[in-house]
């Protein structure tokens, strides 16, 4: 394994923070001492197996952090810090490295798959930057930014994209209610970056008689960038906000394409009454199949067969450990498209997928550290023999995306002709209709 | 302004500087195994590192070993840092070799049955891939998600298959070797057995702590993959009728893949953690592999032996459950929090007498644990003794790692002897080999004259400050330890909220 580190680490030119991080302890204590430092995790990690330093793993996380919150020892208290940091060599540790270290991850959650002790990671690695962030640690300068652009009336989003902008590709062609029992709550990656992907939900929705709408302009960045990142204090008035809107237009369901939206939409509930039902798109259209109220009638084009099903990590994984993974509901829609006869699968699949590279809010600190958690994943598609990646997640299919164009860059002057699909599963159960 | 030292410049000029670094948290994060040093002791010895370095190959390592030489600095070669006696961490100082960097399986030959492989791969990944290619791999640690080849090689290990298939020394045909002064050796021969005459220079190498020289590649032999692999599970009353049954086996000519351990208290700790498990005496763990056939008729032999002794067969679920959980012994380190392990080999004739003896030393110490083991071959029986400390009380826990030479000593009185020596056990080296150590004295001499290739392990234990630990020194000190734990307090769990956080809130 020809083993890269990825060293173009947004440069932080910012103050070292001094918390006091040995009174202010971390939430869940008993999993940072619980550890061994038996290593299982480092070996399922993506960003160690692009990386290979023992900084960027699970294990050299926790080993960190244990450090950082650690008391002195008992040299240190009688001979004086300095003293023994000069004798150890130990010396000091910045913590806005330390941050770049934390930070650089893309929170899939596949190391609880593996760790010894059962450390719930997929909750303990956003409470930690929780922490940090209230402790004066700042997070990557991006992640600030789109806190503020969420924040600001003129956005509502992360991208500083128009507010206006937000419903400009569907206005005109659908007239939709002003209230409805079904809200799609389409999220901003798909908003303003997946148009296709909204267009082809709308396109399925409509088709199956739906009584839905969505919130239109009204529709407020779910608010997963402020906790991924751990600054939450502005999630309370988000979650109160958006759910206020579901609840002007008298939903009882709320349906959202973008796990990242879903499992936002989940914590909502520790901050507003929530009375309505969440779903992800592919669990309603998966229903609609059933009840034989929804039927495809085109062959899906031969040439971008084979296909092969990416779990997208916060849809599968990491909403299992929070109760209820959706794995086969996009497989069983792949299934009902007329020419699919067989769904090809990565190696690791479901509870052990791997990330597309695009998850955490990593993109906003390394982003070709992500392109090459991408680019394997590719690797792994082509070796497959697989002529179209399909997922279920805006993002993962963005990064996806971008992976095949870089691909592309690199293969241009080779022989071999590289070719490569990239749907999500709603975007193909709209062209089989 | 470049405040980089000299030797990064250096090194980074030899491997690109993205393959080094000297940053203070990189070089703490290379300080430690699963030793549980305290802080305190990187006063003693100079834990931490002076820089690390992740090489590509033989090559790159051969030339930080000739500057090495050249600049006097210790070199500390590291694989998974799995290992729980400072093998992997620094007494002076100096260089990490982080050989995780070098990973890559080489050459996989079905036709005669081989495998080349870098030695920073895990196990688990090793034998994954293999046997999705038909073939197996013969033995592993029970850490094999975390351990690396190179590492067991340099630890000598016995592991799970060993009962079948040997330990790490039964499995290497030929290592590629670097030398201290960056001579790049063959030991074997990849394709044929390395026998007839000639010194083993392959022998020398298993075991030595990465004393000797690094690891660059390892073949190993591997074997087809077997039509099933079934594990089987027997309960029992006590440790002592599953000693018993596990003595009447190893007398026949069945041939299980592995044979492990485990006395009740092992599962009285996970039912402390919100555990499903069950309440017994003891648990015998038989896992058979080859052809299905074959295998029928072991399995019923073997369980009628079993019943002989009193011992009960379980469930095909929970013997698989069982098998599948041979990766996480453990566990019970959330309830401390903190864990001591004490290695030891027994003659198997004395398992009986050994288990009463590991059980009473947990008593006298008043630590709570548990003994458990596995069978490494019909004579010997590896204990690996386990107690829960606190991390928290660093006074109580540096008493706790008596339980280390307490079992150790019981392990000489039954004709044994401890596993490992690291960074603070080589007093025991002399115990079990006597004048022999002189000669391994000589050979490390005459390969590493600069006494550069992981100084401070193995052959003699020494403080940064050059004072040397005499073997009699560490046996009195973990003496006093000893005698303090046993004044102290009763060991309590000390965590307070020690399941794990229930799922769905
Ligand atoms: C849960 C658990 C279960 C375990 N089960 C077993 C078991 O069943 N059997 C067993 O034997 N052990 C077991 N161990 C101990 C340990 O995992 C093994 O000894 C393992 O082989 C160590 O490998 P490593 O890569 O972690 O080595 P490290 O800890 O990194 O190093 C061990 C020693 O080898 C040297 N070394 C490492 N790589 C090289 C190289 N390439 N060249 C030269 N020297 C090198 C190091 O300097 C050090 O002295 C277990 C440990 C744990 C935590
Ligand atoms: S969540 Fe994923 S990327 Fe983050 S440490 Fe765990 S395995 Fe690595
Ligand atoms: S698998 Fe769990 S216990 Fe082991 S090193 Fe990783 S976090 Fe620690």
């Amino acid at each position: 394994m020809e083993q890269k580190r990825k060293m173009n680490e947004t440069n932080l030119i910012q103050k070292e923070p001094k918390p006091n991080l040995v009174r202010n302890k971390p939430p869940h204590l008993d999993d940072i001492y619980a550890c061994l430092q038996c290593g299982y995790c480092n070996s399922v990690c993506p960003i160690y197996r692009e990386t290979g330093w023992e900084s960027l793993t699970p294990r050299g996380k926790v080993f960190l952090l244990k450090h950082l919150i650690g008391k002195d020892s008992f040299f240190d208290k009688i001979l004086g810090k300095k003293i023994t940091d000069y004798l150890t060599g130990r010396g000091q540790i910045s913590l806005n490295e330390a941050m770049t270290k934390i930070y650089t991850c893309t929170l899939c959650s596949r190391c609880e798959t593996i760790c010894h002790v059962d450390i719930d990671f997929h909750e303990y690695w956003e409470e930690i930057r929780k922490w940090m962030v209230e402790n004066g640690i700042k997070p990557p300068p991006n992640t600030i930014d789109m806190y503020n652009y969420i924040a600001n009336e003129e956005y509502k989003n992360p991208f500083m994209e128009p507010l206006p902008k937000r419903d400009e590709w569907y206005r005109d062609d659908y007239q939709l209610p002003e209230t409805a029992d079904i809200i799609y709550f389409i999220g901003c990656m798909t908003s303003y970056h997946e148009y296709q992907l909204l267009l082809n939900t709308l396109k399925v929705f409509s088709s199956s008689g739906l009584d839905f709408t969505t919130l239109g302009t009204d529709e407020m960045c779910c608010g997963a960038i402020n906790t991924l990142s751990g600054q939450w204090d502005n999630f309370k008035n988000i979650a109160e906000y958006n759910v206020g809107q579901i609840e002007k237009r008298g939903a009882t369901q709320v349906v959202t394409g973008c796990p990242g939206c879903y499992r936002a939409f989940k914590k909502y509930r520790k901050f507003a009454k929530c009375n309505f039902k969440l779903l992800h798109t592919t669990e309603v259209i998966a229903e609609l199949i059933e009840g034989e109220k929804l039927k495809f009638t085109k062959e899906f084009k031969e040439k971008n067969l084979p296909i092969v099903y990416h779990d997208p990590c916060e849809l599968g994984r990491v909403s299992d450990y929070e109760g209820k993974g959706i794995f086969e509901a996009p497989r069983y829609i792949l299934k009902n498209i007329p020419g699919i006869d067989n769904i090809l699968e990565f190696p690791n699949n479901r509870m052990d997928g791997i990330c597309c590279g695009g998850g955490g809010g990593l993109k906003a600190l390394n982003y070709d550290l992500t392109i090459d958690i991408t680019l394997r994943r590719i690797d792994e598609a082509i070796e497959l023999g697989a002529n179209t990646i399909v997922s279920a997640c805006p993002n993962c299919k963005a990064q996806i995306g971008n992976g095949v164009e870089m691909k592309k860059e690199q293969m241009i002057d080779s022989e071999e002709k590289f070719k490569m699909k990239v749907m999500d599963v709603l975007d193909i159960a709209a062209k089989s209709l | 302004m470049d405040v980089s030292s000299e030797i990064y410049k250096d090194l980074s000029h030899m491997v690109g500087k993205e393959r080094v670094s000297e940053s203070n948290l990189d070089r703490l994060l290379y300080s430690h195994d699963l030793a549980p040093l305290p802080k305190e002791m990187s006063l003693a010895f100079k834990t931490i590192p002076d820089i690390v370095v992740k090489p590509r190959d033989a090559i790159d390592v051969s030339r930080i070993m000739k500057y090495a030489v050249e600049n006097d600095i210790p070199v500390i070669p590291r694989g998974g840092a799995t290992w729980a006696f400072g093998g992997a961490v620094p007494a002076f100082g100096g260089i990490v070799l982080d050989i995780g960097s070098m990973q890559e399986i080489l050459d996989v030959n079905k036709e005669n049955l081989f495998v080349t492989v870098e030695p920073g791969i895990n196990w688990k990944k090793l034998y994954d891939t293999l046997l999705s290619k038909d073939l197996l791999i013969g033995a592993y640690p029970s850490s094999a998600p975390g351990a690396s080849v190179g590492g067991w090689v340099n630890t000598g290990g016995v592991g799970v298959g060993s009962y079948k298939y040997g330990g790490i020394d039964q499995l290497i045909r030929s290592l590629e070797v670097v030398l201290s002064d960056g001579t790049i050796i063959t030991t074997g021969c990849k394709n044929v057995l390395n026998n007839s005459s000639g010194y083993n220079l392959t022998d020398l190498f298993i075991g030595s702590e990465g004393t000797l020289g690094i690891i660059t590649k390892v073949t190993l032999k591997v074997f087809p993959a077997p039509e099933e692999i079934r594990p089987t599970s027997f309960v029992f009353r006590d440790l002592e009728e599953a000693g018993e049954a596990i003595h009447a086996l190893t007398r026949t000519n069945i041939t299980p893949y592995h044979i492990a351990f485990l006395d009740g208290a092992h599962y009285d700790l996970l039912r402390e953690l919100d555990k499903d498990s069950p309440k017994i005496g003891a648990m015998v763990n038989i896992t058979f592999s080859g052809d299905t056939r074959i295998i029928d008729i072991q399995d019923k032999t073997t369980e009628k032996i079993m019943a002989e002794y009193g011992g009960k067969k379980t469930t095909k679920e929970f013997a698989d459950h069982e098998w599948d959980e041979r990766f996480f012994e453990s566990k019970a380190r959330r309830l401390g929090p903190g864990l001591i392990v004490g290695e030891s080999f027994c003659p198997l004739s004395k398992i009986v007498d050994m288990s009463k003896r590991s059980q009473g030393v947990l008593k006298k110490l008043k630590m709570k644990g548990a003994v458990v083991g596995t069978v490494a071959d019909p004579n010997t029986a590896l204990f690996m003794t386990y107690a829960i400390s606190n991390e928290h009380k660093l006074i109580k826990n540096m008493a706790s790692m008596a339980l280390v030479k307490k079992l150790a000593d019981e392990a000489f009185k039954v004709g044994g002897r401890p596993g490992g020596f690291g960074l603070l056990f080589s007093g025991n080296l002399k115990k079990i080999h006597g004048k022999g150590v002189f000669v391994m004295d000589d050979i490390k001499s005459a390969l590493d004259p600069h006494y550069i290739m992981n100084p401070g392990k193995l052959i003699e234990s020494t403080t940064r400050f050059g004072i040397p630990i005499p073997g009699f020194a560490m046996a009195a000190g973990m003496n006093i330890l000893a005698f303090m734990k046993r004044m102290m307090p009763a060991d309590k769990i000390g965590m307070k909220n020690h399941g794990t956080k229930k799922k769905n809130e």
